[in-house]
């Protein structure tokens, strides 16, 4: 078996084992094999699944070899977050707090991507609890991005984006509150799928602000991505914020594609404000889809400067609420409580948090407390309403909007982590999505002069998601993205 | 806010410990990003039509009734084509019955309560007994 296979795709890979061209047990050992000799240096996974995923992998075997019908991913490894419950295996969202908890159960996402014969590979690291843009709040050590290593992975989702950008294994999921999947697909040149709140199940996703995340793909292609979503996404009765809608997605023709004439808005108040790399290789694909016949208009978004405030202010007190379940009597690792009354057990235990999660926490209930819900969060909510509104009036004109990913290129690890702020302003590209429900999705689109990638952000209307595959696949044929590989690895 | 003893008041309430070496450092970074929540002061909407926003909705698309039921809430009635939203302070108005209890069917392992048996909660992970496993 040629030891290059995992450079290939999963949907070829799902081809190949289908086919009997090679066993799925050969493979999963490859891609332990390849994690064996690369994550020592990337730090993506918290946790391998190896003897579970051999097991699933003799089975499909089994069944190919007997002929018995089999799912849409057969045979495909897949890196989860650590912030979605995979049974039996460890689920820390990468704290100390939840070090050694086991989850009990399944997210849906989960079941379906079983169901679908796909293999669950381990546990990837993240920012704690999700709370971070660069992966390097986790009590597991920093995820070093693939391109270089001394430069930051991007986050939350930052294993997820890592462990796929260096080719351990093809797909990985991540989840998206602000940014958390585009952030990272941007920093590490994969792709990231935000969905349409409401579109795939939050079931056995650990929350930390419901009203704003959703779980969707990381992959090298938009193949890999269409055929995760079909997988995952649908109406799930344990989640009451699922929609009752049927979706599917497809890999359409690029000359079908472009025979939409697709209607582009460039929001260029925002590209203005990026690094000038970026603003340049931003404004060079949108030079792509002028000359292949695309209706491209520049346009703006108002209220843009009060979207990340609003952001904050929702996302920190909806933690606060969503982390006062961690209190070590349900979840959590042995502590013994002689000696402690109950209120200063729990404060002691929660003093496990990270400093960063510790912040928004106390950020959070500032929030909610008397006397200030007024005057923030109930404003924040209002500005809310008010950047839907806008995203409405532009979906009036256009298809999709078009803005960069990351207003900077990556930056050295440790580089910018002692000032909060200056990590939450990166974010002001990204939030506008979450606070809309709207789907967004994150390409490769080139490189700095240091070798550095850069990523575009494409945004359409809520259920538009085939059109941002669209978008996605022309550039994918153009520009050849899927190949672009990290030399070092 | 900010300085020691709100910080020390917050983590209180948040159940939260920091060291005393860090007090100081959390005070002053927690600051810094209130002062940036403190943006949306530039936000000038008008609070006066916005509040007024359901009250000038026209008679002909929006009508109120007095329901019968034990909470005597108003009841809302809107034509389809119109999208309505309660205001925000009115999303807060909940009360929390404090003589609500729950039984369990130790068969199903269903919980219901004793003053309504149509609520039935049906929880799905259960170990030794105690529901387990993040829920959203």
């Amino acid at each position: 078996m040629s030891s290059d296979l995992f450079r290939l795709p999963g949907y070829i890979i799902s081809g190949k084992i289908k086919n009997q061209e090679i066993l799925a047990e050969d493979y999963i050992n490859l891609v332990y094999d390849r994690i064996n000799k690369i994550d020592v240096k990337i730090n993506s996974f918290i946790s391998k699944n190896y003897e579970a995923a051999i097991q699933k992998a003799r089975k499909i075997d089994k069944k190919i070899k007997n002929n018995e019908k089999t799912g849409s991913m057969v045979g495909i490894p897949i890196g989860i977050k650590d912030n979605i419950s995979v049974k039996g295996l460890k689920n820390t969202c990468a704290s100390k707090i939840l070090q050694g908890y086991e989850s009990p159960y399944d997210a849906t996402v989960i079941d379906r991507l079983k169901d679908q014969d796909a293999i669950i590979i381990g546990k990837l690291n993240m920012d704690e609890f999700g709370m971070g843009t660069t992966s390097e709040f986790s009590f597991y050590g920093e995820v070093h991005n693939p391109w270089n290593i001394d430069y930051v992975a991007g986050g939350s989702s930052g294993g997820s984006a890592a462990v796929v950008s260096s080719l351990q294994v093809p797909i990985s999921l991540g989840s998206d509150t602000g940014g958390s999947i585009r952030c990272p697909s941007s920093f590490c040149s994969v792709i990231g799928m935000k969905p349409t709140y409401g579109t795939v199940s939050r079931f056995g996703l650990v929350s930390y602000s419901n009203s704003l995340e959703q779980i969707g793909p990381i992959a090298k292609t938009v193949t890999d991505i269409v055929l995760t979503l079909n997988a995952i996404c649908g109406n799930d009765p344990n989640d009451n914020t699922t929609l009752n809608k049927q979706f599917e997605y497809k890999v359409n023709k690029i000359d079908e594609i472009l025979s939409k004439n697709y209607n582009v808005g460039v929001l260029n108040n925002l590209i203005h404000n990026s690094e000038e790399q970026v603003a340049k290789t931003i404004y060079d694909k949108i030079d792509m889809l002028k000359e292949n016949g695309f209706n491209v208009k520049d346009t703006s978004i108002n209220y843009s400067d009060f979207a990340l405030a609003a952001y904050y202010i929702i996302a920190t007190a909806e933690a606060s609420s969503n982390l006062s379940r961690f209190d070590n009597i349900r979840y959590g690792f042995d502590f013994d409580p002689e000696g402690y009354e109950w209120n200063s057990y729990s404060s002691h235990i929660r003093s496990n948090f990270g400093d960063e999660v510790k912040r928004r926490i106390l950020v959070g209930s500032f929030v909610l407390s008397a006397g200030y819900y007024g005057k923030y969060y109930l404003k924040a909510q209002k500005i809310r309403n008010i950047i839907k509104s806008e995203f409405n009036r532009l979906f009036k004109f256009f298809d999709v909007l078009v803005l960069p990913t990351m207003p900077i290129l990556p930056f050295k690890i440790g580089e910018r982590g002692s000032a909060p702020l200056e990590l939450y302003n990166l974010d002001i590209y990204t939030i506008l999505a979450n606070l809309a429900g709207i789907p967004a999705i994150s390409i490769p689109a080139g490189f700095s002069k240091e070798g550095l990638p850069i990523g575009l952000q494409i945004l359409s209307n809520e259920f538009n998601e085939q059109i941002l595959l669209d978008i996605a696949i022309f550039f994918e044929q153009k520009d050849k993205f899927s190949e672009w590989n990290p030399v070092p690895l | 806010m900010s300085d020691y003893y709100d910080i020390k008041k917050l983590c209180s309430l948040s159940r939260i410990e920091i060291d005393e070496s860090k007090i100081q450092q959390t005070s002053e970074k927690i600051k810094e990003i209130i002062s940036f929540f403190n943006k949306l002061d530039e936000f000038e909407l008008n609070e006066k039509e916005d509040n007024n926003a359901f009250e000038n909705l026209p008679q002909s698309i929006t009508t109120f009734t007095t329901t019968t039921a034990a909470s005597s809430d108003k009841e809302t009635k809107i034509d389809n084509y119109i999208k309505f939203e309660k205001k925000m302070n009115d999303l807060r108005n909940d009360e929390h019955n404090n003589k609500l209890t729950f039984f369990k069917d130790n068969n199903t392992n269903d919980v219901s309560t004793n003053n309504n048996s149509q609520f039935r909660f049906k929880f799905h992970n259960y170990k030794n007994g105690y529901v387990v496993g993040p829920r959203i």
